[in-house]
């Protein structure tokens, strides 16, 4: 059986080690892996082309990226090359026979499927989190784009808050509408949880938090262990972006809201004073 | 020259969606609606082709309901519609649809050589499978350059010319994983743009009445010049080995706030194991 190649962007000391971990996690069930590194500076073209000029010499099959919207692109690219067949967004992938398959949730988290390929495959994982690994790491060659490429004028790095990113983060907390313009009770409990600020497209678009924080299928659909949405009435493209959650939790001043009604614990009362003395709570039970 | 914005007819998703037993989408015709994010890809489409003077074609695939994405379009100001129905495409997977969509832009360019197609619009997934794939894997099918999840797309018609240095071009600025970035590419090309990218204008009389008497042109599999088994399930790489609804969640507990809310919240994450304090 060939090897499964999993790759990850950022050279050998850019890649994000736990989430790298995850994914050979994930790449393992299925057979032996190893891992290499494409630049970030490369277009997806670039990326692509030194890809599958890695698959084709190693006579590798199997091909794993972890899902962004930059991967989806490389994994399109890279499966018409190789005429690979491209299981999009799996948390678990396994070996039956001369089958992969890759198991994934579909309609917003209520359907499990799972998608089998035979030959060449190309797939972008969605890893739970994994103990971290050792890991080998070969960085590939740059390799020539054959015909035109898009040609990169400037690429900008926005700060960190210092939050983990929200697809990767185990814990979000979600501030929607209800909290009146002020999210500071939002990320105080996703500080004290070590979680990811979340929050809706309405709130977006008014301009209280950026673009990237956007919950829902038009920004990030996310699926972590626990998801709180405070002030969230839970309108259907906030909702098919996060009821893939294990746990849900709804705060918000409307018991009729919709959100509630897919809640594994649910607040009627006010986001802010229940999110405040949240946080209050656990930094006491901490200091104790 | 020609644009092609690609749309498609996808169920409502505040309806109650399923999935065959063979894993396939129900798409029941009472549900249907314009995928949603097609909107922001109809306007860009729209725009681009005032700005290189070109022709607004809409191609969708689908089964026979699945027109009404293209008269969408029509309505606001596509020249032409195309739908490539046939029911060999049933089960088709990501590669089958954009080996579908790039015949059927290859089709128009044989037909009329003196007018390309120089720019490939779609929406940045399909609020069905959101795969968001199959832009790029259109592109690849074509050979063009391709500018996913574009957040916006500046069209510059150059000397008029298709694929040289002093063409036409466009300039696509997108959100990055940690960042932003601005790209340039000659034309022609395929992008894809996310739903914040423009509102969908309003039909206006002028274009309502021209969309009567538009053609919507039907076409099958055979007619793109493509065998049954390339397409659907016999040509799929990807297929369902199994798919079942979710068991629904356990109960809501559901507590009122009067003053201790936040505290019981925490009880309720301790029990589950999600927050680790002591004791």
């Amino acid at each position: 059986m060939s090897t499964i190649t999993v790759a990850v962007v950022g050279g050998i000391d850019g890649i994000d080690r736990a989430k790298t971990s995850a994914l050979v996690a994930l790449a393992a069930r299925a057979g032996d892996v190893a891992v290499v590194t494409l630049e970030a500076a490369w277009t997806s073209a670039r990326q692509a082309a030194a890809l599958v000029a890695h698959l084709d010499a190693a006579g590798s099959d199997t091909l794993v990226l972890a899902s962004s919207h930059r991967a989806k692109e490389l994994a399109a690219l890279v499966a018409h090359a190789r005429g690979a067949g491209l299981v999009v967004d799996a948390h678990a992938l396994e070996r039956e026979g001369d089958r992969l398959v890759g198991h994934k949730r579909e309609l917003g988290g209520t359907w499990d499927v799972s998608c089998a390929v035979v030959g060449p495959a190309v797939v972008l994982a969605k890893p739970p989190p994994a103990d971290e690994v050792e890991l080998t790491l070969v960085p590939l060659p740059e390799a020539d784009v054959v015909g035109r490429d898009v040609e990169v004028l400037s690429r900008t790095e926005h700060a960190g808050d210092g939050r983990p990113a929200l697809a990767d983060a185990t814990v979000v907390v979600a501030g929607g509408r209800g909290l009146e313009g002020d999210l500071t009770p939002v990320q105080a409990l996703a500080d004290a949880l070590g979680g990811a600020v979340g929050a809706t497209r309405d709130i977006v678009e008014d301009g209280w938090i950026g673009h990237e924080t956007m919950v829902g299928q038009t920004g990030t659909i996310i699926s972590p262990r626990l998801y709180i949405g405070a002030g969230i009435s839970g309108a259907p493209h906030h909702r098919l972006g996060m009821q893939a959650s294990e746990v849900i939790v709804a705060i918000n001043i409307d018991a009729d809201a919709p959100i509630m009604e897919i809640a594994d614990f649910a607040v009627v009362g006010s986001a802010a004073d229940v999110l405040l003395q949240a946080a209050d709570e656990i930094a006491a039970r901490r200091a104790r | 020259m020609r644009v092609v914005v690609l749309v498609k007819q996808v169920p409502d998703i505040s309806s109650d969606r399923s999935l065959s037993s063979d894993g396939r989408l129900e798409r029941t015709p009472t549900t249907a609606v314009l995928n949603e994010l097609d909107e922001g890809g109809l306007e860009t489409a729209l725009r681009s082709a005032d700005a290189l003077g070109a022709s607004l074609v809409a191609i969708t695939m689908g089964p026979e309901q699945a027109s009404a994405a293209a008269r969408k379009a029509l309505q606001v100001g596509a020249a032409l519609g195309i739908h490539v129905c046939d029911d060999a495409l049933a089960g088709s997977d990501v590669v089958g649809t954009a080996r579908v969509l790039a015949a059927a832009i290859r089709l128009l360019e044989r037909e009329d050589p003196q007018d390309p197609v120089a720019l490939v619009v779609a929406g940045m997934s399909a609020l069905d499978g959101l795969g968001s794939v199959v832009p790029a894997l259109v592109a690849a099918e074509l050979g063009w350059p391709i500018a996913s999840y574009s957040a916006t797309v500046a069209i510059d018609a150059g000397d008029g010319t298709l694929a040289s240095a002093g063409g036409a071009h466009a300039t696509i600025t997108r959100a990055t994983d940690h960042g932003s970035e601005e790209l340039r590419t000659s034309l022609p090309a395929v992008v894809s743009v996310t739903d914040t990218i423009a509102a969908l204008r309003v039909p206006s009389f002028a274009t309502m009445l021209a969309a009567r008497k538009a053609t919507l042109r039907t076409l099958t599999v055979a007619d793109l010049g493509l065998a049954t088994d390339d397409v659907g399930v016999a040509g799929a790489r990807a297929t369902i080995a199994d798919a079942r609804p979710r068991p629904p969640r356990p109960p809501v507990q559901v507590v009122t706030d009067t003053g201790s809310a936040g505290t019981e919240l925490v009880d309720f994450l301790v029990a589950r194991g999600l927050v680790e304090v002591s004791a």
